[in-house]
Formats: C-alpha cells, sequence, structure tokens
C-alpha cells in the first residue's frame, strides 16, 4: 500500500465522549474532503491514556501514552511509519512546552503543519487564568512552525500565522432534509447542542415564561435534544416557570431517532450566548445544519452565514434579554407549510457550506506546497 | 530553566496526568451504564483482572455487577487492600489454567510489560489495556 504524501488529521480531544458528538461529525466530514485530495487521510486522537490512530474509522494503530508527550512521541512515529506530509490539527489550548516541542519535532521531520482554531479568538471561552496565562507565554511560538492556520473568524492572522479564514460547513449526508408539519396551533421549537454556557437557550424558556403569562392562540414545545454542563440550570428554570407541559428533555439523539425531531420541529433555535462569551460574530455548525435540513431558525448573534435578512431566519439580540416569542410566531406564520423554503435552504447549503466548498482552499494551499 | 530544572519538572506533569488518568478510570469504574457497555460490547462472560493495587480492585468490583470475575492476577500474589472476596493468583499460574478468558490490565504504568509477560500464557487479543476499554 502506497502512503506517500499522506495527510494525518490530528485531534487533540476524546471525539467519543458526548459532547463532542458535534465535532466527530465535522472532523468525519472534513476527513471525507481530504480523502479525495490526498491518497491517504489518517486520524489520531487520545482519550484514558491511549493514543489511537485510524484508518476509515478503523483502529490501526494503539499504544499506551501515559502523557501528552508520550502520546506526541507516537504521533511521530506513525507519521514516519505512514510517510504523513501534512498533518491538519485542531489547536490545542493551552499551548503548553510540550505541545510547542511537538510541533518542532514534526517540522524536524519534514511535516507541514496546517492548525485549526475552532474558536477565535477565545479567551473568552476559557475560564480558567491558569491556562490563559500558560497559553499567552507559549502560543507566540507556534508559528515558527506551523505554516497555515485556519479559523471561523475573520483575520489575517491568528498568533502570528498566516490565516484562512473558513466558515464551519455541514455534512450533507448525515442532515437530510426534514418532513415538513403541517400548520397547526402548536409550534414545535428544537435546539439540539451539547448544552454549553454559550448557547444561551435559558432566553427561549424566559421568553416562554413571559408569553404563557398571557397566552396568545399558539402554544409551545420545545424539545432540546442534547446533554451538557448547563443542562440543570435549564431543567431548573423549566420547574421555576412550570413550564413541563412545554418542555422536553429529549437526551443526546442521532440517527433516525434525530430525524423525527427535526421532523416534529418548526422552527430551531441557534446559539443565543454568544455574549457570554465575548463573541459578537461566528459561525456555529448548528446554522448550518438547520439550514441544510429546511428548518428555519432563530440566532442572536453576526453570522457570516447568513446576512439576518433572510426570511426564513430570524436575528434577536445578542444581550441576555428574554427571546421575544412574537419574533418565533411571526417566522413559523411565514414559513409554516411553504415548501419552497426546504428547497431554497437545501440549494443555499450546497453552495455555501458544504465541505467540499470550505475547505477549497486549504486543499489549493496544499496542493501548491 | 536548566536542562535539570526541566526533566524535574516533565517529571512530575508525568506524574500528574498519569494520576488524572487513573482518576478519571476511576469515575468511570463507578458508571454502570459504562461498564455494562465494555461487557456488552465485547460480549464477555468471563474475565480475570490483572493488578491487585486499588484498580484492579474497583475494576474488579465493576465487573462484577455484571459478569463472573473468578479471581485477580497479582505479581505479588496479594491485594494492597486485603479482601475476603477476592481470590488473587500469580501470573504464572496461568500456565496451569485451562481456559482463554480475557485478561484486563490494570497497571497503567507497567502495562506494555505486562502484557509482554501475559502473552506467554494468551493470545494477544485477549489480552486488554483498562484504559482502551473507554
Amino acid at each position: 500500500m502506497n502512503y506517500s504524501e499522506s495527510m494525518l488529521y490530528v485531534v487533540n480531544e476524546d471525539i467519543n465522549v458526548r459532547g463532542n458528538i458535534g465535532v466527530k461529525k465535522k472532523i468525519n466530514a472534513q476527513i471525507r474532503v481530504f480523502k479525495k485530495h490526498f491518497p491517504k487521510c489518517l486520524m489520531t486522537y487520545y482519550a484514558y491514556g491511549m493514543a489511537y490512530l485510524l484508518e476509515d474509522d478503523r483502529v490501526i494503530e494503539k499504544e499506551v501514552a501515559l502523557s501528552r508527550a508520550e502520546c506526541f512521541q507516537w504521533y511521530c512515529t506513525w507519521m514516519k511509519k505512514y510517510h504523513c506530509r501534512w498533518v491538519y490539527m485542531r489547536c490545542m489550548i493551552p499551548a503548553t512546552y510540550i505541545y510547542i516541542s511537538f510541533l518542532r519535532k514534526m517540522k524536524e521531520i519534514g511535516v507541514r503543519i496546517v492548525l485549526e482554531y475552532p474558536s477565535y479568538p477565545y479567551e473568552g471561552e476559557v475560564k480558567s487564568e491558569e491556562i490563559l496565562r500558560e497559553d499567552r507565554e507559549y502560543r507566540n511560538c507556534i508559528g515558527e512552525y506551523v505554516s497555515l492556520a485556519t479559523t471561523y473568524a475573520k483575520g489575517e492572522t491568528v498568533h502570528g500565522i498566516r490565516t484562512v479564514a473558513l466558515q464551519n460547513g455541514v455534512d450533507l449526508q448525515e442532515n437530510p432534509v426534514r418532513n415538513m408539519r403541517k400548520r397547526g396551533k402548536d409550534i414545535g421549537l428544537l435546539a439540539v447542542a451539547g448544552f454549553y454556557f454559550h448557547h444561551g437557550f435559558e432566553r427561549v424558556l424566559e421568553g416562554m415564561h413571559k408569553y404563557y403569562q398571557n397566552p396568545g392562540i399558539y402554544d409551545f414545545h420545545f424539545y432540546m435534544v442534547g446533554e451538557g454542563s448547563e443542562k440543570r440550570k435549564y431543567v431548573q428554570l423549566v420547574k421555576e416557570y412550570g413550564l413541563h407541559q412545554h418542555v422536553e428533555f429529549c437526551g443526546t439523539k442521532t440517527g433516525a431517532a434525530l430525524d423525527w425531531y427535526y421532523d416534529n420541529a418548526d422552527i430551531g433555535i441557534a446559539p443565543l450566548g454568544a455574549y457570554k462569551a465575548g463573541v459578537i460574530s461566528s459561525t456555529p455548525i448548528k446554522t448550518r445544519e438547520y439550514c441544510s435540513r429546511g428548518l428555519p431558525f432563530v440566532y442572536g448573534y453576526e453570522d457570516d452565514g447568513f446576512t439576518g435578512k433572510e426570511f426564513y431566519v430570524r436575528k434577536v439580540s445578542n444581550s441576555p434579554e428574554p427571546v421575544d416569542m412574537g419574533e418565533i410566531i411571526g417566522l413559523y406564520e411565514t414559513t409554516v407549510e411553504n415548501r419552497e423554503i426546504l428547497k431554497e435552504m437545501r440549494n443555499y447549503s450546497e453552495e455555501n457550506f458544504s465541505w467540499d466548498y470550505i475547505l477549497n482552499p486549504v486543499i489549493k494551499y496544499l496542493e501548491n506546497r | 530553566m536548566t536542562e535539570t530544572e526541566r526533566s524535574i519538572f516533565d517529571s512530575h506533569v508525568r506524574k500528574e496526568e498519569l494520576l488524572q488518568i487513573k482518576f478519571e478510570l476511576m469515575g468511570q469504574l463507578l458508571r454502570p451504564d459504562v461498564v455494562k457497555n465494555i461487557v456488552d460490547a465485547h460480549a464477555w462472560q468471563s474475565i480475570y483482572i490483572y493488578g491487585g493495587a486499588y484498580l484492579g480492585i474497583q475494576a474488579c468490583c465493576a465487573f462484577r455487577q455484571f459478569i463472573d470475575v473468578p479471581c485477580v492476577i497479582d505479581r505479588a500474589g496479594e491485594l494492597m487492600m486485603p479482601r475476603d472476596d477476592i481470590e488473587v493468583i500469580l501470573p504464572e499460574d496461568l500456565a496451569r489454567i485451562d481456559n482463554d478468558l480475557p485478561i484486563i490490565i490494570t497497571p497503567l504504568e507497567h502495562a506494555r510489560a505486562i502484557r509482554d509477560q501475559l502473552i506467554n500464557y494468551r493470545s494477544g487479543e485477549r489480552i486488554f489495556y483498562l484504559n482502551e476499554l473507554f
């Protein structure tokens, strides 16, 4: 088997934990694109003191690695063994001395590195001052070893590294168009997420609380699909506001089970808490997934993929204000039973959010080196 | 930082990372759903645990909720914390035991060396590191 000029995708987190389902999907979609352009695209990840090397989702090497340093040594060994000339790596935060040594080692063995910053700037998302202090100490060395960075934010450089601005994409295979519901008096809301603090779904719960103090003709049913650190807070709010009849915690769902929720929803709820992380502009996967499924949605930040004027979206404030349920009703009334939006949103996704399209600048860069 | 200081620092970092891994494994073993998934995924009915330290004892107790763990294998022939309900055998005893039960290695620091020793008594596919099960 010829592994000449293979690509290695390095993941610095455990992609099998529940909270990383979205990340895993994204990585698999990116790998599918890289495979079209490189003879091989292998993937490594590290979990519970084991380093793994995978090809086509199958473990081909595994080694006990009881520290990051040992893990990185195995990665380098595999890079040599499988002739990996290119590495596409999700960044590690904090940048540490060991991480910088790993980057240096890769450069020494002739590997070119493209580093992805899934979130940038990230300081607002890191709660530990200790982590930030270590990161600030080492991150400016990264540019010595990395030839290109990719981010989902606008900007020419990240830590001095030349940068290609990407948008988050969507795996169209994994996100089929939903079946549209008929018009009714109940509006199905859907949030599919890892329930992190920046999702800000409490704004919808607070909006519903306000709405039900003086209810209109519509009833809401909010499906909250996922698990995460904020769930406890949401459960508490539902209890406090007496919304049991209107909110359902569905747990993590994938495949056909997840499709069912899309088929029973009218409006998607995208992140509403970007302000908490000090983020103004973002390109979360979630809006792309809603769009590719043909589900109109509400979001609360500047999204590079949408102007906010599309008739199938509503942009609300990037603030802690409760969501005005009237906005959601307005969106429902303009989109319900409008089958054209399914086609329009899907086409828009294919043209703007497919990973083939999004990774094109990276592929071009790599092919010219 | 001098080379010596760096080496001491690195050594502390490694120890801290190892403790974190052990702590996380201890936690995972407290989750019956996780342990059951492992048992179901491998279709195990009976296994041996290698290692009589805390992690080995905890693994033994965790797996016994679902399947038979006839004994713990330990080089010293004893548990770190004596228990009447857990029999302990030496690795060499495997030579005279006529079965092919899977063995789960729990002492992470010596995992590779233990595997190399156990390979004399079992095929590689029947030997697992505890940390690869999660």
